[in-house]
């Protein structure tokens, strides 16, 4: 707001918050009742300050001037005779009302501003930072190794081991039929979990079947098997898209000179 | 393992919990057998600490209740919490006084009331998540409306807007406020 006058300096005090402030100060200091104020007094000082600020250069808020005139405005109704209609309320109110608001208002706020706040005065107990994340390089998934495989089919193999029911179906297990099933629940999940592939009632010599067609679509590509780093859990995915033909020349294109 | 008192129960809660807790939710919380028992034994605990007058009060506040360490403690909790303080000027109170008083409020009437073009204290208060906007006025313009929030409790240890002094504590008007800076220059 500080502008600059020739070679002068208009400065801005920030002393009274607004007219009202102005106001209330001056009741206070004249010791006045607010329901019964010397309005002639009360107008003349307000005057006198503003005109000291305007000399010193200081300059205020339109505000002030706003004011200057309601009082000026009061003052001259006070001059006139009642008129013994509606509005012979003394015109004063029209200045006491808002300034016994405002007196409130003022009181409430310093009423706010002795409490015993949260953050100056008073503390809660400060919640724990939360756990650190595991590195980011344990929540990955890497290709799954062979000793990885064979580690979780031989766990599935123990789980069956018990089982010495024999079976007299005549089924033909194919592993061309297995893998075209493995490939339709990829293909429809995206990723299966390895121990998902196997039905549990499935008997050893199916489990061996499913095996062999996970490790063949693994040969021939039709499949990614990946283990998650941190928990150790072997994963089936579908393969991963042909990336198209123009993603290196993009990535590899030189940015515009 | 002996089973725990309701007592034990609120108390753990209370202490374990980052924000004022109320009664329903303690309700929500405690054995379902117990949960008619859960607003006796919350005042029995704010009276055993009141009793106990020790560095941690059990204060209702923001609807709920809340450990708070003793306001007398500042000198020596704050430099603990080193968290710089929320430090409100004096126009910034008086807004904010007005808007909890005469909620929900639009910004001409604040205006009216302090005397002052009041706009950028609000958009301040407004990001300081004292106040919130609390819809539009239907009216020509239709203005924001202004409400405190509950963080607005919290900050000042409110339990409601009811807890604010009446019209009539603050109407004492033959003691006037004594910090109106002198206009000397």
């Amino acid at each position: 707001m500080n502008r600059l006058f020739g070679t002068r300096y208009a400065v801005k005090l920030d002393v009274f918050e607004g007219p009202m402030d102005l106001l209330v100060h001056l009741v206070i200091k004249n010791d006045m009742d607010i329901l019964d104020i010397p309005i002639a007094i009360i107008t003349e000082q307000y005057m006198a300050y503003l005109e000291m600020l305007k000399s010193l250069d200081i300059e205020f808020a339109g505000d002030f001037l706003l004011m200057a005139s309601t009082l000026t405005h009061i003052k001259s109704r006070m001059l006139l005779p009642p008129t013994g209609g509606e509005e012979d309320e003394d015109p004063r109110m029209e200045i006491a009302r808002p300034l016994l608001e405002y007196l409130r208002m003022k009181r409430a706020s310093e009423w706010l501003g002795d409490r015993e706040m949260l953050g100056t005065a008073t503390f809660v107990r400060q919640e724990r930072e939360p756990a650190p994340q595991p590195p980011a390089g344990e929540d990955r998934l890497v290709e799954a190794d062979l000793m990885d495989l064979v580690n979780a089919y031989k766990e599935l193999m123990a789980g069956r081991y018990r089982d010495h029911a024999v079976d007299f179906s005549t089924e033909k297990l194919s592993v061309r039929q297995r893998i075209e099933e493995v490939a339709a629940k990829l293909a429809q999940k995206g990723s299966v979990l390895f121990t998902d592939l196997f039905h549990p009632k499935e008997s050893k010599a199916e489990l061996v079947v499913t095996f062999l067609a996970i490790l063949e679509m693994a040969k021939q590509g039709r499949l990614r098997i990946m283990q998650h780093v941190q928990s150790g859990i072997i994963r089936v995915f579908a393969p991963m898209p042909e990336p198209p033909a123009h993603e290196e020349t993009a990535l590899h294109a030189p940015a515009n000179p | 393992m002996p089973q725990p008192t309701l007592k034990q129960i609120v108390e753990g809660l209370l202490f374990s919990a980052p924000h004022p807790l109320s009664m329903d939710k303690l309700r929500r919380l405690v054995p379902e057998t117990e949960k008619e028992r859960v607003p006796e034994t919350v005042r029995e605990l704010v009276a055993e600490y009141t009793a106990r007058d020790g560095g941690v009060h059990l204060v209702r506040v923001a609807g709920g209740y809340q450990f708070r360490t003793a306001a007398h403690l500042a000198p020596w909790t704050a430099k603990l919490h080193q968290a710089p303080s929320l430090k409100l000027s004096k126009a910034a109170l008086e807004t904010l006084a007005v808007i909890a008083y005469r909620q929900p409020v639009i910004r001409s009437e604040v205006e009216y009331l302090r005397g002052v073009d009041s706009g950028g204290i609000i958009r301040s208060l407004l990001d300081m998540r004292l106040i919130r906007v609390a819809g539009r006025k239907e009216i020509p313009g239709r203005p924001l409306i202004y409400a405190t929030t509950r963080h607005f409790l919290e900050l000042f240890g409110l339990n409601s807007v009811d807890d604010l002094p009446s019209p009539e504590e603050l109407g004492a008007l033959d003691t006037p406020s004594a910090d109106v800076p002198d206009p000397a220059p």
